[in-house]
């Protein structure tokens, strides 16, 4: 193996840990909607709002309904640090709090990410988040201003 | 509110929130007739509790007025101060529509274990801004009395006593108004509630309020919430013990009026039967929050204040708690103070009276200052605690609170004994498991 070999061997190591390192801390997680949504892009404070109760819509003005992971599901904490900065424990406490004022029920559930997009063809107004490794066609991920 | 006039006992409100229900389910408007697909929801929450009181002559309660006994004099441990168990049943009509009923077993002012009903109301959403209530709602006497019974919902066991109890009465009969506005990164809601609340209270006793008036204002801005309020009702609060010194003042009045010599006296003495009884007198409460949740800390502070109703002094509180939120773990630190006034009320003047008559006046006298002693409520208190999440919804607490009582005041200790020296400090240790599900 001669020196250049190897120098192109090592940026190429250095390229996918530092691919690696970015998807696993950034790009894991995105926010969706289905593809034919008119929500082209969400402000990370607008999705925090609509998935912790405090609003009912986008933007736009039109109906937004959130759609949660199920609690067991990684990409659920890893969603609510991102947009919120809040700790499962945190959330959970959140939607105790609506839930007993009798003003507010938390997120429907959908067992898992292929129901996630199931749900999300069905009604443009569903918005939801799935690990990258799980978005296709149907649906579109929508970047957070 | 005339349906609500009527409402005198628990079995009857049980009645009132059932005929609401059926009223909603059996006679829809024509508008929701094609969208009637209820969908029904149930939450619940409960507290296991055990509190150590290391006072032997008074009871660390929960609430001064809903709680017979707990920690210190009758038992070194108690169970039954924290722990309860809530069912919450949420009825989802259409996008409008909504009935909550929630019922709550804790033990009551009568030792029992009793189921009651805490809410039962029916909402109607206007548009985004206004909703309606009607039925039973809660008293939003303060931040969190939404969830003062929810412990899971709170970073501490119970709410600071200093101030949450400046108002004991969780519930009120009548509607409940709301207005929400929505700005960029806020969010403001204006909440007015009118009606009234019956109940019952330590040593068979009872409240009675009505007219009642809250006008609240709730402003939430990036991570900072902000919140105003302000009470009034027209309140009875009548006790058998305390009725009968106020009526005995009526009664003395009464006779030394008949003496020469005594008029002075006998105004006294009749003045005082109505001057501490309370007995359709507006009581007021202010109270003001503020609530920080910068990252992962948590600074929440109150103050509340009721002027002088009856024999209840007038009395301010306040508390300042800080918290800071770890994954699991919760430490929190709460300094404390509520500083009610003890009237010393010199009662009537025996001059002039024969002995034996001088004496029962003496006695009664003394008995009057021992009222006002007991409703008087001043201390300080600093208390150390910690929330584990030790599963989703589950929480342990543990806390640690140091009390000062006052040196005219037993604090917000119940059950006092004759034994009960003020001014001395008390401790107190709680424990709990909170849970929702």
């Amino acid at each position: 193996m001669n020196s250049t070999q190897g120098c192109k061997q090592l940026l190429r190591l250095a390229l996918l840990a530092t691919c690696l390192a970015v998807a696993n801390v950034q790009a894991e997680v995105v926010v969706v909607v289905a593809a034919n949504s008119p929500v082209s892009s969400i402000s990370r404070s607008d999705v925090a709002k609509i998935f912790l109760g405090k609003s009912r819509r986008f933007a736009d003005g039109s109906r937004a309904i959130p759609l949660n992971q199920s609690e067991s599901n990684t990409a659920r904490e890893i969603f609510y640090r991102q947009v919120s900065g809040k700790s499962p424990a945190q959330v959970k406490a959140h939607w105790a709090k609506l839930i007993f004022t009798g003003r507010g029920q938390p997120p429907k559930e959908a067992s898992n990410s292929a129901k996630i997009k199931q749900l999300l063809t069905k009604n443009t107004g569903n918005i939801s988040y799935l690990n990258l490794s799980a978005v296709d066609d149907s649906v579109k991920v929508l970047p957070l201003k | 509110m005339n349906r609500c006039d009527k409402q005198q006992s628990n079995s009857q409100a049980l009645g009132f929130a059932a005929l609401m229900t059926i009223g909603c389910l059996g006679a829809p408007p024509a508008f929701a007739l094609e969208a009637l697909d209820p969908t029904y929801t149930f939450n619940g929450f409960g507290t296991l509790g055990a509190v150590y009181s290391d006072e032997d002559q008074a009871d660390y309660v929960s609430s001064w007025l809903l709680q017979p006994n707990g920690a210190g004099h009758t038992s070194e441990w108690h169970g039954g101060v924290d722990s309860k168990l809530g069912g919450q049943l949420n009825v989802r009509f259409n996008e409008a529509f909504s009935a909550v009923l929630q019922v709550v077993v804790q033990r009551q002012e009568d030792n029992a274990w009793t189921p009651e009903i805490e809410w039962a109301n029916i909402q109607y959403r206007f548009n985004d801004q206004f909703s309606l209530r009607l039925g039973r709602t809660v008293l939003p006497s303060f931040m969190v009395s939404d969830t003062r019974l929810v412990g899971y919902a709170n970073p501490w066991i119970r709410p600071p006593q200093e101030v949450y109890q400046l108002n004991p009465l969780t519930n009120l009969d009548g509607l409940d108004l709301s207005y929400e506005l929505e700005f960029d990164n806020g969010h403001n809601t204006l909440q007015l509630n009118l009606g009234q609340s019956d109940r019952d209270v330590v040593q068979d006793g009872e409240t009675r309020g009505r007219k009642g008036l809250v006008i609240s204002n709730t402003f939430e801005y990036d991570f900072a919430t902000l919140r105003l309020m302000y009470m009034r009702a027209k309140i009875d609060l009548s006790i058998d013990l305390t009725d009968a010194i106020f009526g005995a003042y009526t009664t003395l009045g009464e006779t030394l009026s008949t003496m020469p010599g005594q008029e002075g006296n006998a105004a006294t003495a009749s003045a005082l039967g109505s001057r501490y009884a309370i007995a359709d007198d507006t009581v007021e409460l202010y109270s003001a929050g503020i609530k920080l949740e910068p990252g992962n800390w948590l600074l929440m502070g109150e103050w509340g204040r009721v002027p002088e109703t009856g024999a209840l002094a007038n009395v301010q509180a306040g508390y300042a708690t800080l918290a800071y939120h770890f994954p699991t773990f919760m430490p929190f630190i709460t300094l404390a103070e509520v500083n009610g006034d003890t009237p010393s009320e010199s009662g009537v003047a025996t001059t002039g009276m024969p002995a034996p008559l001088a004496e029962e006046v003496n006695a009664l006298n003394q008995g009057l200052n021992l009222l006002l002693f007991q409703a008087s409520a001043a201390q300080k208190s600093i208390t150390a605690g910690l929330r584990w999440d030790c599963y989703p919804g589950t929480a342990i607490k543990l806390q640690y609170q140091h009390i000062e009582i006052d040196d005219h005041s037993p604090g917000r200790l119940g059950n006092v004994q004759p034994g009960f020296t003020p001014g001395g400090t008390v401790n107190v240790f709680s424990t709990t498991i909170d849970f929702v599900f």
